[in-house]
């Protein structure tokens, strides 16, 4: 909680992400097709905010924008406070490994190591050093209740631990926007509800998400739902979470 | 980061040993190749250099089977080489084969060596018993042999022959000492298989006499072959040089008719020649390291394509291009190390058995070792960077999506 509190007064002041305009199109043989036609997004620090949106309707693109995967081909982009919208693929690598923590709906964890070691891995990128990486680690697995599982390997946890995994590793680095896309979409009713919870109790100790999804009733436990659709979003209210 | 990748590298190559190990295939043989074929030669060579030297370093062979107007060196001649700067002595030889007889028994293909008395300061016969020839016995024609011990043997049953007679080509020889024969080397050896192939038979044994003696039962006023021995060794190609000169004249410049041999030039030819050898190994052995590089690069190739959705993975955590690219030259180094290790390992082990085997001993060039696996390193970056490229390239998106 302190530690959160201490960034939020180190950061630059005013909304997390402020997009404006945001076009992408791909060339699609001698002709553009346009994905994304225009899009105006701006998440203010702690929220919580569900894009929603049937499949085709540019939901992937714009999460791969926000998460710097990607450059818009018009637009501007600023996350926390510095323009990403014209930065090349080494720069960009360098902003997710600052601001973003991803958890996706496959999980992604690799097969050949150990929690810790995954949860490790984005801290490797960070350059932190070995001892600090391991303690740091070892917290996030605690925070999600994995402690007794640290030196266990994927494909001896469940879908329900391998996400929870994931999300220790997403947080592991102290990003400034966790982005989950479709993190429910691997697991089944009960489990994809635990992983909801934890969410909220993230979000409660402040941290900003936004969550992909096509499933309303997912994206119903959000603060803030937005919706997508050809490539247009729709700004719904604030709901009472 | 690079511990990290080391380990990973380990993890990946122990998670598929077969595969692996099929992939160091070409790395493992061209270094094992190079450390062998090279502490191989090395080893043979030796051994036969070391036979050489003990056989003539020093010694310039003249060798002189004449023309229709001279049949081979004469007495004048022989005192005009001995007398050549560098040259210690001169032993004629005149032998000839010729059938023993010690009362009713007979020993047949006796080789009669005529010497002079320098001749045994430059051999390796081992007196046993006796004496050896004496300048005395030289000067003085004596009829007085040494023999060697399996003469002894075959005809004198186990007695000590010296101070007895035998019958040599119908005259008599006083016995004045015993040697052992000569070291068994590859030399005389080849020699026995030169003489079973063109059908001679095998030989029964030799005998040394003053070559004066010899020349008076041989009747031939001439000498056919010549042993030079150097004073010093250094100015072996000058006394060539010299005696070449010599039979020249006394030949009128028919270089058919004589032959000089300097030991030490063969020594010299040695040497270049091994070094061409191993260059050539070094150069075959490299053309399969070379093949083992285009395996590791495919294998790599198949690897980067197999693993895109980790690489996509790592580039979302925040992965530079050239931590990507790092992590899989250092996965094709490790392929190409570990082969070189293990190319080492049997490359050594093969040339400790075939030393064993063949008989000489095994020299483990360390030079070669360390070729070996510089070659190895060297493949690993080159082949395995392209690869590495590819996969430092690949658009994070795509590279997620493919699950």
């Amino acid at each position: 909680m302190n530690s959160s509190t201490a960034r939020a007064a180190a950061q630059a002041p005013g909304p997390l992400l402020v997009m404006q305009g945001i076009e992408k199109s791909y060339a699609m043989g001698s002709e553009l097709q346009p994905v994304l036609r225009g899009i105006d997004l701006t998440l203010e620090r702690g929220e919580f905010l569900s894009i929603l949106g049937p499949s085709g309707s540019g939901k992937s693109t714009l999460m791969n924008i926000i998460g710097c995967l990607d450059v818009p081909t018009a637009g501007s982009y600023y996350l926390n406070g510095v323009d990403v919208s014209g930065m090349n693929e080494i720069q960009l690598s360098r902003i997710r490994s600052k601001e973003i923590g991803f958890v996706f709906q496959s999980f992604q964890l690799l097969k050949r190591l150990d929690a810790m070691e995954n949860v490790e891995l984005g801290l490797i990128y960070a350059h932190v050093k070995p001892k600090e990486r391991k303690q740091t680690a070892e917290e996030m697995l605690v925070r999600v209740g994995l402690q007794d599982k640290l030196h266990h390997y994927p494909n001896q946890l469940s879908g329900g631990q391998q996400q929870r995994v994931a999300i220790a590793r997403a947080m592991a680095t102290n990003p400034s926007l966790l982005l989950a896309d479709e993190p429910t979409g691997a697991l089944d009713q009960k489990t994809g509800a635990q992983v909801m919870e934890l969410f909220h109790e993230i979000n409660a100790g402040g941290r900003t998400i936004v969550m992909i999804t096509h499933d309303p009733g997912i994206a119903a436990h959000a603060g803030r739902i937005a919706t997508i659709l050809d490539g247009l979003l729709t700004h719904g209210g604030a709901q009472d979470a | 980061m690079l511990k990290e990748n080391i380990r990973m590298s380990w993890r990946n190559i122990r998670a598929n040993k077969l595969r692996s190990f099929l992939t160091m295939l070409g790395i493992i043989i061209g270094v094992m190749a190079i450390v062998a074929l090279v502490s191989i030669m090395r080893g043979a060579t030796a051994a036969l250099e070391g036979e050489i030297m003990d056989l003539g370093a020093g010694r310039v062979l003249i060798y002189a089977s004449g023309n229709h107007a001279k049949a081979g060196i004469d007495e004048e001649e022989l005192l005009e080489l001995s007398a050549i700067e560098g040259v210690a002595g001169v032993s004629p030889s005149n032998s000839y084969t010729a059938v023993l007889a010690r009362g009713e028994d007979l020993l047949e293909n006796v080789t009669v060596k005529g010497v002079s008395a320098i001749y045994f300061d430059h051999s390796t016969e081992e007196l046993l018993r006796g004496r050896l020839i004496c300048q005395s016995d030289v000067e003085n024609a004596l009829r007085v042999c040494v023999v060697s011990d399996e003469v002894e043997q075959t005809l004198f049953f186990g007695e000590d022959a010296v101070g007895k007679t035998l019958t040599v080509g119908g005259r008599e020889y006083t016995v004045v000492g015993v040697v052992g024969d000569p070291d068994t080397d590859l030399m005389s050896m080849m020699q026995e298989n030169m003489g079973r192939m063109y059908g001679t038979a095998e030989s029964g044994g030799t005998i040394y006499a003053p070559y004066t003696a010899v020349q008076e039962a041989t009747a031939l006023p001439y000498y056919s072959s010549l042993d030079l021995f150097l004073s010093d060794t250094s100015h072996s190609d000058a006394v060539v040089a010299e005696c070449e000169r010599i039979l020249n004249q006394a030949f009128n410049y028919d270089s058919d008719a004589y032959l000089v041999f300097g030991m030490d030039s063969l020594l010299d030819l040695m040497s270049d020649l091994r070094g061409m050898m191993n260059g050539l190994l070094i150069g075959i052995a490299s053309i399969s390291l070379l093949v083992g590089g285009i395996g590791i690069m495919n294998m790599m190739l198949v690897t980067v394509t197999e693993r895109t959705s980790e690489i996509g993975l790592r580039k979302a955590l925040g992965a530079e291009p050239r931590a990507i690219q790092t992590q899989f030259i250092i996965e094709a180094l490790f392929l190409s190390l570990l082969g070189g290790l293990l190319g080492v390992f049997f490359g050594a082990a093969i040339s400790l058995l075939a030393a064993a085997a063949i008989g000489f001993t095994a020299v483990v060039e360390w030079s070669s070792v360390l070729l070996g696996f510089l070659f190895a390193a060297a493949i690993g970056v080159i082949f395995g960077w392209a690869p590495a490229r590819k996969a430092s390239r690949l658009n994070p998106i795509e590279a997620l999506r493919s699950n």
